[in-house]
């Protein structure tokens, strides 16, 4: 025989049977690989998971540290009867003062003179119109509210010590 | 990167993650050219060629992983891992034989068969025996059917130099085959 006719491959078809069970078995094999990668997938995770957990078995826990924080509280001043007055908590300061103006009742009268100075103090700082409403407020009070005490603002405290020195010289 | 390096990166790593159909696609557009080369190299001997077959779809599909589009094609990769499946088979078959040898020899047989089977056996074991560089001029020649231009372009070689691999590559042949 020549080379040719030796080295020439047969014409042969392609052997089905053999072609589908080769490809069920690499199917199969392949399956396997994704079946294997998510076996390793999860088990990875229960690993890491089993980790974490042995780690805080065996870690102290860490002390609680508790943050005091004061807040400051708004105060609304309170009148004679010890709640606050409806006219401190929603009028405004030129208001008050005007009321004061009107009322008779000096008792009344003064306490509107001094919540519009706080008012004006507080909320406006305008020093002037607080000065004002404080005079008017040490003029109509009580003797004893003149008398200077810790709820006073730092402007009333100082009026309240000029008057007392006014009085006794 | 030419598209056949995209396209087989792509199949590869779908199969390497477990995606069947991509596999079964990369199978059928595989098979017949390697069960062509697969037969080529065995003589035809169906039964030899089914084996070899088998074990080299099974060891590709277990190392599809280290298969590298770059280094050349999936065919060329399968037919590396054919051709040792084919000579591990031929060793392991000639050890086999030696043992058979008396019964075998009992057995009543046609004598068309027998030379047409003991011409497949030693067209297989000539191929396997030859070096490397002439079996891939040989199987140009003569499986792929590509001319002699064809080959030198290829192998980035003068058709001078392939005229000359070829004819080297037949007398190794013939002699590794034993016949005048």
């Amino acid at each position: 025989m020549t080379d040719d006719e030796l080295l020439s491959p047969i014409p042969a078809t392609v052997n089905q049977g053999v072609k589908a069970a080769i490809l069920e078995r690499t199917t199969r094999q392949v399956t396997l690989v994704r079946a294997r990668r998510r076996v390793t997938e999860v088990v990875a995770c229960l690993v890491c998971v089993g980790f974490g957990w042995t780690l805080s078995l065996f870690r102290p826990s860490p002390e609680r540290v508790t943050n005091t924080v004061y807040v400051p509280v708004p105060t609304l001043v309170a009148n004679a009867s010890g709640s606050p007055g409806p006219a401190a908590k929603t009028r405004s300061a030129t208001e008050l003062e005007l009321e004061a103006e009107q009322i008779t009742v000096k008792a009344e009268a003064a306490r509107r003179f001094r919540d519009a100075g706080d008012r004006y103090l507080s909320d406006l700082a305008d020093y002037r119109a607080a000065l004002r409403c404080y005079r008017n407020f040490l003029d109509e009070a009580e003797p004893a509210d003149r008398v200077v005490s810790p709820e006073d603002t730092w402007l009333l405290t100082s009026l309240k010590r000029a008057r007392e020195q006014e009085t006794s010289q | 990167m030419t598209d056949r390096v995209w396209r087989e990166r792509g199949l590869r790593d779908a199969v390497a993650v477990g995606d069947t159909d991509a596999w079964r696609a990369w199978y059928e557009a595989e098979y017949a050219p390697l069960e062509a080369y697969v037969l080529w190299r065995c003589g035809s001997m169906r039964d030899l060629a089914d084996d070899v077959l088998q074990e080299s779809w099974m060891t590709a599909v277990r190392r599809v992983r280290r298969f590298d589009p770059l280094a050349g094609p999936f065919q060329a990769w399968l037919r590396g891992i054919a051709a040792n499946v084919l000579r591990n088979q031929l060793r392991s078959r000639r050890r086999r034989d030696v043992r058979q040898r008396p019964i075998v020899a009992g057995l009543s047989r046609d004598d068309a068969t027998v030379a047409e089977r003991e011409r497949s056996e030693r067209v297989t074991h000539a191929l396997a025996a030859l070096p490397e560089r002439s079996e891939l001029a040989l199987r140009m020649k003569y499986l792929d059917g590509m001319s002699v231009a064809e080959i030198a372009a290829a192998c980035a070689e003068s058709e001078k130099a392939v005229e000359s691999l070829l004819t080297r590559a037949r007398a190794a042949f013939r002699e590794a085959y034993g016949d005048d």
